[in-house]
């Protein structure tokens, strides 16, 4: 009997071993970007809001699309006959009386303030505030420069200009600090004093960059030309 | 050996059997995958770098034929095209993976060119036409871009010979990221990159702004700290250095109250605040624009900037940016732009920008239009329903200034600003009030 349940052991672990290859796999060559990522924190809230307001919803209104949330999409769905996936697609949007774009009238959105502000969140966050808005003119800087390309994604998404761009971290939200810092850097803001590079001297490897003119250390970083 | 653990060891047997080929199925497929993806990147490459030989190979021809005709109109034609091709080579040139110091000296190239060749035919359109030293400059470049052209071409022969673009680059952190190497031709001094100045985009002149609104007389640290504690004494204030080397040479100081932090910078020069920005938040929108536009002028008396008029505001994120300016006797003077910004929720003025106060103000001599406003109106569009006539100085698009009527006019529920030169009545510009879903754009 002691045998048997030994070897029951041993195939439960093969068939472990068996899902953990399979998943490991199956997940190192999917990203999954799941749909409730695709709304923005403030269109999560405008759901939550309305979802409370009709009493679907109990919860805190926090912008965060939880289990709660989900479930109460899924109730509201449910009522208006949609199909309950628990996931705000552009019928359930329009059931709930709002819109997942912009519209295509006069007002144009400014994809160039959002790209700055990811730059800007993922290269300095936690840095002081005016590192935060020079970073913003270094890529407005290099705009304008001859030596760079001559728009804010072509400066952004230059081959190796950023680390951030490389390592992904671009792709995480910017929080309101760095929107108001690419607001600040939009509307002419510099206290880098027209820097085209910057650097971390604890971290930094290149010796090129080492031999650029600082104009001005802000926090972690020197801001040179 | 019992038969129940027979059946097991040959369960287990299978089982591993079972896992393994899966195992292996799984990392072909996803070897594949990787190699598919590689290849699709080589292939965005690839494409980037033939755009770029290609457009780089008609550059040159287009340089040289324009060096060759004699005829203005066929100049424009050859110069025109130089333009459009240099804005696709700057274009593959970002994409493709480089190390920047490899490009800085391409890139300003193939931007200055572009640039130069856009003034050449402005210049033509203008009946000014082509000057000997125009000529004498072109074909300089046309040098330039032969030799580009020749090492360009080199390795296109090595990219058609089986080069791998993708096999090739690293991290640039590792010293041998292969695929820059071989772009060093255009780094190292082989090729000659002429110094260029012309009243255009991306002038050399343009680099290097004067600063013309400051008097020469410095101010110590101690002076500048005492102006910080007048102007903005309910702050807790931190000198954290200074900058040096730019366009102005500062002092620095951090801001702190409560969770609030910022930063003030003030020139050395004329002790002037040039620059100060919080990272206060503002979520509500108890103050309209003309109540921020008040605020906002009353500060700035208040830091010593007088004759100052708002004259155009926009709110976003909860802030009202408002851009005030210089005004004497009823000349709007726009280069003397002063932008301050506010918090719609309390008031607080969180942000002041006076950097292009320091750099254009000046006494202007002269004020005084050749042609007058009713004959200024006559040079604009009819269609256009003006609700406002100004006279102003405004900044020529390259570093100098014109004296110019402005009519802020409405056509099609839409309004823009149309500009006519108070001297020649040549209309210079016209600007469109865009509106975004960030506040209202000038374009």
């Amino acid at each position: 009997m002691e045998k048997v349940s030994k070897v029951f052991y041993i195939i439960l672990c093969f068939i472990a071993v068996f899902c953990l290859t399979f998943f490991a796999f199956k997940n190192s060559s999917n990203t999954d970007i799941s749909v409730e990522a695709a709304l923005t924190t403030s269109q999560v809230k405008t759901v939550q809001t309305k979802l409370k307001n009709w009493g679907y919803y109990t919860g805190a209104v926090d912008g965060i699309y939880g289990s709660k949330t989900k479930a109460a999409v899924k109730n509201f769905q449910k009522k208006n006959k949609l199909t309950a996936d628990g996931i705000v697609g552009p019928k359930t949007a329009a059931a709930l009386g709002m819109s997942l774009t912009s519209s295509k009238s006069q007002t144009q959105t400014s994809s160039d303030l959002y790209l700055l502000a990811k730059c800007i969140h993922a290269e300095a966050r936690g840095e002081p505030y005016a590192g935060q808005v020079a970073i913003g003119a270094v890529i407005l800087n290099r705009v304008a420069s001859s030596k760079f390309p001559n728009t804010i994604s072509g400066v952004i998404y230059q081959p190796y200009a950023f680390t951030a761009v490389n390592d992904g971290q671009i792709n995480l939200e910017p929080n309101q600090s760095a929107y108001n810092a690419a607001r600040d850097a939009l509307n002419g803001w510099d206290p880098s004093h027209g820097a085209l590079y910057y650097y971390n001297p604890k971290t930094a490897t290149s010796s090129w960059i080492w031999s650029r003119t600082v104009l001005v250390t802000i926090g972690n970083h020197k801001f040179a030309i | 050996m019992t038969k129940s653990s027979k059946i097991a060891i040959t369960i287990c047997s299978v089982l591993t059997a079972l896992a393994i080929i899966l195992a292996t199925i799984l990392s072909v497929s996803f070897n594949n995958e990787t190699k598919n993806y590689k290849s699709q990147l080589n292939s965005v490459y690839q494409s980037d770098f033939y755009t770029l030989t290609d457009a780089v190979n008609n550059i040159e021809t287009n340089l040289s034929k324009t060096l060759v005709t004699q005829n203005s109109n066929i100049q424009e034609k050859y110069l025109t095209e130089i333009c459009s091709l240099c804005k696709i080579a700057q274009n593959s040139l970002s994409s493709l993976p480089l190390n920047h110091q490899s490009l800085t000296n391409t890139y300003k190239f193939v931007n200055q060119l572009g640039g130069y060749c856009y003034v050449l035919n402005e210049n033509i359109l203008s009946l000014k036409g082509i000057t000997e030293d125009d000529l004498a400059q072109l074909e300089k470049l046309h040098k330039s871009s032969q030799q580009i052209k020749s090492d360009l071409n080199d390795l296109a022969n090595l990219i058609n010979s089986g080069y791998y673009i993708v096999e090739n680059i690293s991290d640039p952190k590792i010293k041998t990221n292969n695929f820059s190497d071989e772009f060093n031709f255009m780094y190292d001094e082989t090729i000659e990159y002429p110094s260029l100045i012309y009243d255009g985009p991306f002038s050399d002149s343009t680099e290097h702004k004067q600063v013309k609104g400051l008097s020469e007389k410095e101010v110590t640290k101690t002076e500048a700290e005492l102006k910080v504690k007048q102007c903005f004494g309910d702050f807790e204030i931190n000198f954290v250095g200074e900058s040096l080397g730019g366009d102005f040479d500062t002092y620095n100081f951090e801001l702190k109250k409560g969770d609030i932090t910022g930063y003030i910078q003030t020139a050395k020069r004329d002790n002037l605040v040039l620059q100060f920005a919080t990272d206060e938040q503002s979520s509500s929108h108890n103050k309209n624009i003309y109540e921020c536009e008040i605020l906002a002028k009353n500060f700035l008396n208040k830091l010593g900037f007088n004759n100052i008029a708002p004259v155009w505001s926009t709110a976003e994120g909860g802030f009202v940016y408002c851009n005030l300016t210089f005004k004497t006797n009823d000349v709007i003077i726009y280069p003397d732009m002063i932008k301050v910004k506010i918090s719609q929720e309390n008031g607080n003025i969180v942000g002041l920008e006076a950097r292009s106060w320091a750099f254009n103000h000046v006494d202007r001599a002269d004020l005084s239009p050749l042609i007058s406003s009713e004959q200024a109106k006559q040079k604009i569009n009819q269609k256009l329903d003006v609700l406002d006539t100004n006279l102003c100085v405004i900044p020529d698009e390259y570093l100098g200034e014109k004296l110019a009527w402005e009519f802020k006019c409405i056509y099609d529920e839409a309004i823009y600003y149309d500009y006519i030169d108070a001297k020649t009545g040549e209309e210079i510009k016209v600007l469109k009030v865009i509106q975004t879903d960030n506040g209202n754009l000038l374009m």
